[in-house]
């Protein structure tokens, strides 16, 4: 290699510059994957303990039974059993929660719907309505 | 001379039954000075009574005064139907000129009252008489209503309980459709800020905190104090809407919202019923109760 050893220190250091930032550039983009892809686990994590988990009883089969929070359907199923538990996607603030249900009914006469509701902080709630045919009730928890 | 007297006695007794008789399918005369009372002796009574309204929908119970010719038409009425809990400050005026023979019912004063500060500032409180914008108290007042008439017409019992069981199914129904409207809103946004102060016992019903600008009759004016507390409230919890009210001025509501950026919803129906869709109750309450839920949201 010939020339002013000041050029070829100087070509030294541009090649490696020129390697050397995009290594840096691939490391940082690994970085930002590892830190989001982190983030997203915790968020998951995070909304699975917001859950509320709700129980339900029926003292007769229904046809359909939905629960409404906030005028939106948030659990609907067609022929539920007599015994059904769900996680609602309901974060739960301090003011506490009313779950609007419906449920339509096999048959005639006087049946009861129980809900037991777990909040994550473990609080349990348990609430019963009534009706006569089909079933519309806002419940509220507390 | 036996048989001519028989026959006088029984000519005697045919007609105190024909008279009898013709009495009672007379129908009950009713005069109502609330509009929601006038609704409920139509539905309770039907055919069988003729009901004299003198409260004119949208009109301003607190201020209303009757004319000589309403006292005249209450005068021969078989009963005369109050919302009471103060709100006719007539009641006096009306018992003299109607006499003992005509019963006045003062509906409102069999329901369980909420108190109403009278003045800001002061501690004195009275029975709130905005009663009816609780649909209980309304089945409690069509109860109330049933047993009047039953006991003036025994002979019609079975008519009017078929008829306040048929309207107390109705009004059911639309409380489970406001508790489910107002299911819509999330807790923490029931903050219902009105003209006057009419909604409390609509507030018990549905879980909302009442801030009201006046007092409680719409004639009220503000102190600055006051409203300075509201439009520190209003900041504070975030409130979205303000609500004006039929029979109120709405010019304080409207320097509340152009310092807060909460909007003026749509009118309320405070004080009775009001006209066009709102001119019978379940319209008046569905009214309000979209009113504030749209609003609030």
């Amino acid at each position: 290699m010939k020339g002013s050893p000041l050029v070829r220190a100087v070509v030294v250091f541009l090649v490696i510059l020129s390697l050397g930032w995009p290594l840096y550039h691939l490391s940082k983009l690994e970085e930002q994957k590892v830190a989001t892809a982190e983030a997203e686990t915790k968020q998951q994590v995070s909304a699975e303990a917001q859950l509320l988990e709700l129980e339900l009883s029926f003292t007769r089969e229904a046809k359909a039974f939905e629960i409404r929070h906030l005028g939106n359907v948030v659990w609907r199923k067609e022929a539920p059993g007599l015994q059904e538990s769900t996680r609602l996607p309901i974060v739960f603030p301090k003011e506490g929660v009313e779950l609007q249900i419906r449920a339509e009914l096999e048959g005639s006469g006087l049946s009861a719907i129980r809900c037991r509701l777990t909040t994550p902080q473990g609080d349990e709630y348990e609430r019963s309505v009534w009706g006569d045919g089909n079933i519309n009730a806002v419940i509220p928890f507390p | 001379m036996r048989f001519t007297m028989a026959v006088f006695a029984l000519q005697a007794v045919g007609l105190g039954m024909f008279s009898f008789s013709t009495l009672a399918q007379e129908p009950l005369k009713v005069s109502s000075f609330s509009t929601v009372l006038t609704e409920i002796a139509e539905q309770v009574g039907g055919a069988k009574v003729q009901v004299s309204s003198h409260v004119a929908p949208g009109v301003d119970p607190h201020e209303y005064e009757p004319k000589p010719g309403v006292l005249k038409v209450a005068s021969s009425a078989d009963v005369v139907l109050l919302s009471a809990k103060h709100l006719e400050g007539f009641v006096g005026k009306l018992q003299q000129v109607v006499g003992p023979n005509v019963h006045m019912l003062a509906v409102g004063d069999r329901i369980p009252s909420l108190l109403i500060k009278t003045e800001a500032g002061t501690l004195e409180r009275v029975d709130d008489p905005h009663w009816w914008h609780s649909v209980e108290n309304m089945q409690k007042a069509v109860r109330i209503v049933r047993d009047e008439f039953s006991k003036l017409r025994p002979e019609s019992r079975s008519y009017y309980e078929a008829n306040a069981q048929k309207y107390g199914k109705e009004l059911g129904e639309l409380k489970e459709w406001a508790l489910g409207k107002v299911a819509e809103l999330p807790r923490d946004r029931r903050k219902l800020v009105t003209s006057h102060e009419a909604f409390q016992y609509f507030a018990k019903e549905y879980g909302f905190t009442i801030y009201s600008v006046e007092g409680l009759t719409p004639s009220d004016q503000p102190s600055s104090r006051k409203v300075a507390e509201l439009l520190s409230i209003i900041r504070a919890q975030k409130v979205k809407a303000v609500f004006s009210q039929d029979s109120a001025n709405p010019k304080v509501l409207k320097q509340i919202t152009a310092e807060t950026g909460a909007i003026l919803g749509p009118s309320l129906w405070a004080d009775g019923l009001g006209t066009g869709d709102a001119g019978t109750y379940s319209g008046m309450f569905r009214h309000n109760v979209n009113a504030i839920v749209g609003g609030l949201k």
